[in-house]
């Protein structure tokens, strides 16, 4: 990543104080309400013949629960705690990082910049994650979620470790792909990731709506000596011709975005797409794969972490909206990749502990070309 | 105007956890920060620790944080006698 100045004492001391505050919050908080949880549930069983199946009726075990006042109050204070932190750790760099943005990137990296792009009142109205400005309002955004996701993944001394972006970027069949668009890019973790697993391929895009977060995710590549291309594009509306695409990846994006505007994302990827070409979403898991306890505890974001999308989104069965799509061979499950300190699957289970279903992967394919003989190409 | 969120029955009752929580980083930071400068005197030689030690039982300093104490309990608790 960019080389920022080195954060001060006073902000090591409140990173180190956040991520304890996340750890202490999931490991006590969370995981003793999922304690009292076992009890409830037990008692509700004994009296209606079942186990709670929806959230709702989990929910209503869940939510009088002490424990479940302070994890989510903690959780929801802790968020805020952790972009102020970030943004005030890089306050005093201001303009040196400022002028660090307005080099023009080289060495193979292109950042495609469009003034005259319209950002979607969705996207303006509201603080994506608390994150103050979202991702368009402050031109720091970049380097401060540089300084923050290690917080968020709770393990910001060690680093973030790019191992499941590689694990992502190889999830699709194939080997080699020609052109690889990243919808979303933000960071630019992912579409590294995707260059660096598939080196021969001709082009790697990454878009995203946000003018901050393309200098910084152009300016992390041409560290790396990733020859990639960033422009600032609509994923619902993108301008490429179609079928110019054979691999299409969307990390952590559609959760973000309204249920109509995923719907077109999906439309946008599918006429991108060669036929034969493959989509990969990475997301949190979708409520219908979770327990119903768990579901609940994720649905938190949606009002808690400023989420407006989450719970519309999650609520969905993924699978069922790209077979509606025309998408095929479409199989989700989660992301095979264990890391110790890898992030949790929802606000208030976010901590260095892994869970299987940390990541979920929804992949579905665009039908190859038919033959005359009736056979795919 | 946005609606704002809150875990607790009343908006107020997130707001104290929230300065609570604050005022814990803060808290935390000067106890980083004193650890350290503590680090910084003794690679000049100055032991610290020994000499806070002996300082913290001595009359002088017992009388005067106890009357720092009482003050600080004072403007502490005063808005407990406040309408």
């Amino acid at each position: 990543m960019p080389q920022l100045p080195p954060p001060s004492q006073q902000d090591c001391a409140y990173f180190d104080f956040i991520e304890g505050l996340k750890i202490y919050n999931y490991t006590r908080n969370v995981k003793g309400l999922l304690e009292n949880y076992k009890e409830k549930a037990s008692e509700f069983q004994e009296k209606k013949g079942y186990l709670p199946s929806t959230m709702e009726e989990a929910g209503r075990l869940l939510e009088p629960d002490l424990l479940y006042q302070f994890a989510c109050a903690t959780q929801h204070v802790a968020q805020h705690m952790m972009w102020s932190a970030g943004a005030d750790s890089v306050k005093e760099h201001h303009e040196e990082i400022l002028a660090m943005m307005q080099q023009p990137p080289g060495d193979g990296v292109r950042l495609e910049l469009n003034p005259g792009l319209k950002l979607p009142t969705w996207y303006t109205e509201h603080d994506i994650h608390l994150t103050p400005g979202g991702y368009w309002g402050q031109e720091l955004v970049g380097p401060v979620y540089q300084r923050v996701l290690g917080i968020y993944s709770t393990s910001w001394r060690r680093g973030r470790n790019p191992g499941a972006f590689l694990k992502i970027a190889g999830c699709a069949p194939k080997r080699q792909y020609r052109r690889i668009l990243d919808m979303g890019s933000s960071t630019g973790a992912l579409t590294m990731a995707l260059r660096r697993v598939y080196p021969e391929a001709e082009e790697v895009i990454g878009i995203d709506l946000s003018t901050a977060i393309l200098k910084w995710s152009s300016l992390a590549a041409q560290e790396q000596g990733l020859k990639i291309r960033f422009a600032q594009a609509d994923a619902s509306n993108t301008g490429f011709p179609g079928e110019s695409f054979e691999l299409i990846t969307a990390h952590l994006l559609l959760h973000e975005v309204p249920p109509e505007v995923g719907d077109q994302i999906l439309r946008e990827a599918f006429r991108l797409l060669r036929p034969g070409g493959h989509l990969i979403i990475v997301e949190s898991p979708r409520y219908g794969v979770l327990p119903p306890e768990l579901a609940f505890l994720e649905d938190f974001d949606t009002r808690g972490n400023g989420e407006a999308f989450w719970g519309p989104f999650l609520s969905r069965d993924l699978p069922s909206v790209l077979r509606g799509f025309g998408f095929v061979e479409v199989r989700e499950g989660p992301l095979d990749y264990e890391e110790p300190t890898y992030w949790g699957s929802a606000a208030l289970m976010r901590t260095g502990e892994f869970k299987p279903y940390n990541r979920w992967v929804t992949q579905g394919d665009k039908p190859a070309v038919q033959q005359r003989d009736g056979k795919n190409k | 105007m946005t609606e704002i969120y809150h875990a607790f029955p009343e908006v107020v009752q997130d707001k104290l956890l929230g300065m609570i929580l604050a005022l814990g980083a803060e808290l935390w930071v000067v106890k980083d920060r004193l650890s350290l400068l503590e680090q910084v005197l003794k690679s000049k030689g100055i032991e610290t620790r020994d000499m806070i030690d002996e300082l913290a039982g001595s009359s002088d300093h017992v009388a005067d944080m106890q009357r720092e104490r009482d003050a600080f309990m004072e403007r502490f608790m005063r808005t407990l006698t406040q309408a």
